[in-house]
């Protein structure tokens, strides 16, 4: 994003004011504790969110959202590789495909309930099918845009096909693939934490329900800021990976 | 190799229908095999028959359409709510350059958060009736739209306003005149972006607390292990998604014909 340093603080400073407005609304008494956690309410519970092993959900979220991108790599990186070799298969399915990157498809967790049970592995699988279409897409473009004199240096050197593949054309098509990867991971783990708050199992999204149910409102807004601060974090430390990766 | 392979064999010979209509029956065929070979007898995974006869019953029932009615209902308000949210917001900032910067890289980074997690604190608010939902939904469509009307914002050369200021336009005459003719086409591209989002933040909400609407009766279905209605409620529910966007796409093409 083509943001400055100035935004950058001006974003921080806006967020300072909304959580010092909040407080002093909260200890005014103007909004309902029932409702609304104060900032120092969440920061005292911190130690609960600790004891209740929020660091353990973490790394459990991060885990089904890092197997669930592993089965949507596995399946998008060759079809999507098949896509752009084949103009035909090109033409009959990539329109599938971007219908499918569109649709609702965590709606789906019902059926992968019934496949899998309220286990870890509805929640991959609903990460995994959510990650791949966007993984398929993105693999398709950067094969398909390699510029034509890259492959004919290629042939010129006498290369023969395997070795086109891999000096060749995925080192070309490597910043596009990555940016699909990206897109996956970053689909996968939105998908995740919502089906853990939805079924209330696993990571930290179901933390979140937990607390709402035995109302420690304060925790329930701390796991919610911390879902928020990693999702960002997240976010932006892919952006910086993608940005390393894709030549300047 | 394995494309060449494929281009062999299905390429050349097969038109494009023709492709798809065998990637269909192969699908089709697959679930079948399941189905029959599957645990459950045709109850875990349904028949095709089974689920086509349960979406025919489904759509026959006419209870159903008063949850499609609450839904979708659910969905047009939530995205009323979200973009007027946003557009309220552009219009307070609109005067300030740094506040319109400094909002964007807020919503920025905190458009790829999970909505539904912030589901307990609507319900805590707006109560387990619609308002809830809305507000899920609404939160959902709030971000993209909010992000492509701050981005057009920021595109939109400094001179149109000095000519609207140097005419002495009102704030009501340089919202019409000015920044409504640029922003109206950001404004539907996050509208239609929006609008995924905002159903499937109404019925993940309704699947999580609800007692009307489709993710209610999904929930319902998969309650009573009736799968083969669980699977018709979610084809009506895909239905709903691709019917919203549609309507979205064709306003969006429609302007862009008409400009």
């Amino acid at each position: 994003m083509g943001s400055n340093r100035a935004d950058l603080f001006f974003a921080f400073g806006i967020g300072a004011i909304c959580l010092a407005a909040l407080e002093l609304a909260a200890r005014a008494s103007l909004v309902s504790p029932l409702l609304v956690a104060s900032p120092s309410d969440v920061v005292e519970s911190i130690p609960l969110l600790l004891d209740e092993g929020i660091v353990s959900r973490f790394a459990e979220t991060f885990g089904e959202t890092f197997a669930a991108t592993a089965v949507a790599c596995l399946v998008g990186l060759p079809s999507g590789w098949l896509l752009a070799r084949s103009g035909h298969l090109d033409r009959s399915f990539r329109t599938w495909v971007a219908v499918i990157a569109s649709a609702p498809l965590i709606l789906l967790y019902p059926i992968f309930l019934v496949a899998f049970g309220r286990s870890s592995g509805t929640i991959i699988a609903i990460g995994a099918v959510s990650a791949t279409p966007p993984i398929i897409l993105n693999v398709r473009d950067g094969f398909s845009n390699i510029p034509r004199v890259f492959l004919e240096v290629g042939h010129t050197f006498r290369l023969s096909q395997i070795q086109v593949l891999t000096k060749v054309m995925i080192p070309a098509a490597i910043p596009t693939i990555v940016t699909g990867v990206r897109l996956g991971i970053v689909f996968a783990l939105v998908n995740v934490v919502a089906v853990e708050y939805v079924i209330n199992f696993g990571g930290v999204g179901a933390m979140v329900g937990e607390m709402a149910e035995r109302y420690e409102i304060g925790a329930m807004y701390g796991a919610i800021l911390a879902i928020v601060l990693a999702s960002a974090m997240f976010y932006a430390l892919t952006e910086r990976i993608e940005r390393w990766l894709r030549p300047s | 190799m394995a494309a060449s392979f494929v281009t062999a064999v299905a390429g050349p010979r097969l038109s494009i229908a023709a492709t798809r209509t065998l990637a269909l029956l192969l699908i089709l065929s697959g679930w079948e095999v399941f189905a029959y070979l599957g645990p459950g007898d045709g109850r875990v995974m349904p028949h095709i028959w089974d689920i086509a006869h349960a979406l025919a019953s489904l759509m026959m029932n006419f209870s159903t359409y008063r949850h499609i009615l609450v839904t979708g209902a659910e969905v047009l308000c939530a995205m009323a709510a979200g973009a007027s949210a946003a557009l309220l917001l552009l219009l307070l900032a609109a005067r300030t350059p740094t506040l319109i910067g400094a909002l964007s890289v807020l919503f920025y980074w905190l458009a790829p958060t999970p909505k539904i997690i912030f589901f307990p604190i609507a319900l805590g608010a707006f109560g387990v009736d619609m308002g809830s939902k809305i507000a899920i939904g609404a939160l959902s469509v709030f971000f993209p739209v909010a992000l492509s009307l701050f981005a057009a914002m920021r595109q939109i050369k400094p001179i149109y306003m000095d000519v609207g200021r140097s005419f002495g336009l009102s704030g009501l005459q340089m919202f019409s005149k000015i920044y409504a003719p640029c922003l109206w086409g950001a404004a539907l591209t996050g509208l239609r972006l929006g609008a995924g989002l905002g159903v499937i933040g109404v019925l993940l909400a309704e699947t999580k607390l609800s007692n009307r609407g489709l993710g209610f009766l999904a929930v319902q279905y998969y309650s009573a292990f009736r799968i083969q209605d669980l699977c018709a409620v979610l084809i009506v529910s895909f239905a709903l998604a691709a019917m919203v966007n549609a309507a979205i796409s064709y306003i969006e093409s429609r302007r862009r014909r008409a400009s």
